[in-house]
């Protein structure tokens, strides 16, 4: 069961962005993004939900979240997305720090395990 | 006082040698090998001159003998693979206690943040800042643990001939994973107290086996007839001091190899010592007094709140006589007597870095019961779920005047039952935190005692090996110049387990006796007189013993003069039998001699014959010391 993850929804692309935006504002979270549906991305979501756990507080708090963007074809969505990554190819993770600027990424042809994935969210802690 | 090396007193050994001379403060080395002895290995070298009443300083270079020692006895030189763990394993250990070190920086901050949430009125801005401490300290641990654990598994997949890092991956995403940070520290220090072991059980080993060294020197006085008396060296000879025996020296009882090891053990075990005694028990103390505070202010909030609302529901469950909610009943109990414990421990005010054990006891008490209440806290939940249809039951079989108060009652506090419960979310985490604590006190204690191991093997053969001597020529009775100062050097190995001896050298050196200046000489020669008056029957060089009493003077730097022509002048006795008629002749005449008295020559007269002579001589003695040359 994922405990800290957001999965955007797919058939509804206003909502997604909007449940995005409402993610990224929230200014006391480290966030990380993972793209794509296929079993890659999946056990890379099951990772980092699980990772996130370790600063969990209580039961309402948590400083780190992970949103989970299985698709990104709808042209609302992807200008979004390009805000907050950049333009050009999504990456497989990214990382926005508590002031929402993208800190890390990981690249698609890039090795992933939860050190990698660690290590990220760290880079998102860092001032 | 001057001083030189000998390098070739064997190709082994290395020994530095001075003499402290008399008035002269001369020490002439002069080293030429003679060329006719029978085995090369027993070649005499003449070291130098030793004035006749110096004395002589043997200095040792003990660690160029032990280095000598180990590559004859074939052991292999630095860098073995021991020393290299040993080597790694201090890194290692360095990366542990860094990571320690930051470890405990973490949860001291990340005590502070805890104290200051549960405080209402902390400012957001410095929430963040205590949050974001506790994570930098948090990341670097992470660094180092991840640095100390790669070489500590680098050293395990060497003995298994596994790539350095084979496994390290693997072993750091399950850390990552399952037991956040702590699960690294975890391994790391579960591999390096191993570790620690092994080296300590090889070097044990080592050490049984190793090879028992003994050094002999003794010193001899070769006089000009060819005889040789010993000489008294003090720490190489026992008995009297006239008729000495040689003592063996028996310090030098490790290799090079294992020298090297047993210093690093010691310096590891010094670095372990550091983490118990040093800084970082001044960091348990603080984290001890930061976290009987961060205690104390999650469970004060319990204290009033908690305790009154639990007696209530109790009570108020108990009334109604309900079995069904008797489980409840009987964890809320357990929950009331847990808090209560808790409430009434006190931890102790003084606490130093000798109190491990004592901490440990502490610990594994706390431990037990912080584990209950977390199991507890965490059943709690659930267990009212279930018994929330009992008690709608129990609520319908109410009057129903009765049952409006009731139910309102009961809400209320059931509500505020889960908002304390809720409360104790933080207080869980510390349940955590305390465990990870203690857990880490637990391998500081084991570390400790791997530190001891490698130090009681270390301690008896680290004592400093002095072979110096001090030879004092005077105590040599009966020495003249050009007499040689003999000096015997034997190494012999035994081995512990087989017993087997194997001799490592076997070398000597000598030093010939010089006076520098004036000096007398009393020799004995057999002169052959010629009478230089016309007396009855042949006289013509007729063999007379004679006495000499030889005047000398030794030459700073004049090598030829000193060793070869080495004239002498004086007056010379002889026992004379120039006629029938006395029964006693002396002669006493003016003598020279040339060639360490070997050749005399002079012009005396006969007391009671009334004749003069002209003599030449030689001296057998010195003859045959020089057919022995």
């Amino acid at each position: 069961m994922l405990s800290n993850t957001l999965i955007l929804p797919e058939s509804d692309a206003r909502l997604a962005v909007r449940l995005l935006a409402d993610a990224i504002d929230d200014l006391d979270v480290v966030l990380m993004l993972i793209f794509g549906r296929d079993e890659r991305a999946e056990r890379i979501v099951h990772w980092a939900d699980q990772l996130a756990n370790k600063t969990k507080i209580g039961d309402t708090h948590n400083l780190r979240h992970v949103i989970w963007v299985r698709r990104d074809d709808s042209v609302l969505l992807g200008e979004k997305l390009a805000e907050i990554v950049g333009p050009g190819d999504l990456p497989s993770v990214a990382v926005l720090d508590f002031h929402d600027k993208l800190r890390h990424r990981i690249e698609p042809d890039a090795p992933v395990d939860p050190l990698t994935l660690e290590l990220a969210f760290l880079e998102g802690h860092r001032r | 006082m001057s001083g030189l090396h000998l390098p070739s007193l064997s190709a082994a050994l290395v020994c530095a040698l001075a003499a402290q001379t008399g008035p002269h403060d001369v020490f002439r080395h002069v080293e030429f090998t003679t060329s006719r002895a029978e085995r090369p290995e027993r070649r005499e070298r003449l070291a130098g001159e030793l004035e006749i009443d110096s004395l002589l300083w043997i200095d040792w270079d003990e660690d160029a003998l032990l280095q000598s020692v180990a590559r004859r006895l074939g052991y292999p030189p630095t860098g073995d693979s021991q020393a290299r763990r040993i080597a790694t394993l201090q890194a290692s250990c360095e990366a542990f206690l860094a990571a320690d070190s930051e470890l405990f920086a973490a949860k001291r901050a990340w005590l502070a943040w805890q104290r200051a949430r549960l405080a209402p009125t902390t400012p957001a801005a410095e929430l963040q800042a205590l949050e974001q401490a506790h994570l930098a300290h948090q990341e670097r641990f992470a660094s180092q643990a991840a640095s100390g654990i790669q070489k500590i598994l680098s050293l395990e997949n060497e003995r298994r001939g596994a790539p350095p890092l084979a496994g390290f991956r693997e072993q750091a995403n399950e850390a990552v994973l399952t037991g956040s940070y702590e699960a690294l520290h975890d391994l790391n220090s579960r591999a390096l107290t191993a570790e620690i072991a092994d080296v300590t059980a090889a070097l044990e080993a080592r050490l049984a086996d190793a090879f028992r060294v003994e050094l002999t020197m003794e010193v001899k006085l070769s006089g000009a007839n060819g005889d040789q008396g010993p000489i008294y060296l003090p720490g190489y000879s026992r008995g009297r001091a006239d008729a000495p025996e040689p003592y063996p020296r028996f310090e030098l009882l490790v290799d090079e190899r294992t020298r090297d090891e047993l210093r690093a053990a010691g310096e590891l075990g010094r670095v372990l010592e550091r983490a118990l005694d040093g800084s970082i028990s001044a960091d348990f103390r603080l984290l001890l007094d930061e976290l009987s505070v961060a205690l104390r202010a999650a469970l004060d909030g319990l204290d009033t709140e908690l305790l009154t609302t639990l007696e209530a529901v109790i009570a108020d469950l108990g009334a109604s006589g309900d079995a069904t909610l008797q489980p409840l009943i009987r964890e809320l109990r357990r929950v009331e007597d847990l808090v209560r414990t808790l409430l009434a421990f006190e931890l102790p005010d003084e606490l130093g870095a000798s109190d491990i054990e004592r901490i440990l006891a502490l610990a594994d008490l706390l431990s037990g019961r912080f584990t209950a209440l977390r199991s507890t806290l965490e059943a709690l939940p659930a267990l009212l779920e279930t018994t929330s249809s009992a008690l709608l039951d129990l609520l319908e079989d109410l009057p129903a005047e009765l049952r409006g108060e009731t139910l309102e009652i009961l809400v209320e506090r059931f509500t505020r039952l889960r908002n304390e419960l809720a409360v104790s979310a933080p207080l869980r985490r510390l349940v955590g935190d305390v465990q990870a604590l203690l857990r880490s006190l637990g391998y500081n204690a084991r570390l400790r005692e791997a530190a001891g191991d490698i130090e009681s093997v270390a301690r008896p053969v680290l004592g400093a090996i002095d072979l110096d001597t001090v030879l004092d020529i005077q105590t040599a009775h009966g020495r003249h110049p050009g007499d040689r100062v003999v000096l015997l050097v034997r190494v012999t190995a035994s081995s512990r387990s087989t017993g087997e001896e194997i001799v490592l050298d076997d070398r000597q050196r000598s030093f010939r006796l010089a006076v520098y200046g004036f000096y007398v000489e009393t020799r004995g020669a057999l002169l052959f007189a010629d009478a230089r008056a016309n007396l009855n029957g042949n006289q013509n060089y007729e063999p007379v013993p004679g006495l000499g009493v030889n005047l000398h003077y030794g030459f700073a730097n004049q090598r030829f003069l000193n060793e070869v022509l080495d004239p002498g002048f004086g007056l010379s006795f002889a026992l004379l039998d120039f006629d029938d008629v006395h029964d006693l002749e002396l002669g006493v005449g003016l003598n020279l001699t040339l060639f360490q008295d070997l050749l005399w020559v002079g012009y005396g007269y006969n007391l009671q014959v009334d004749a003069d002579y002209f003599y030449a001589g030689i001296n057998p003695l010195v003859l045959g010391e020089l057919l022995r040359k």
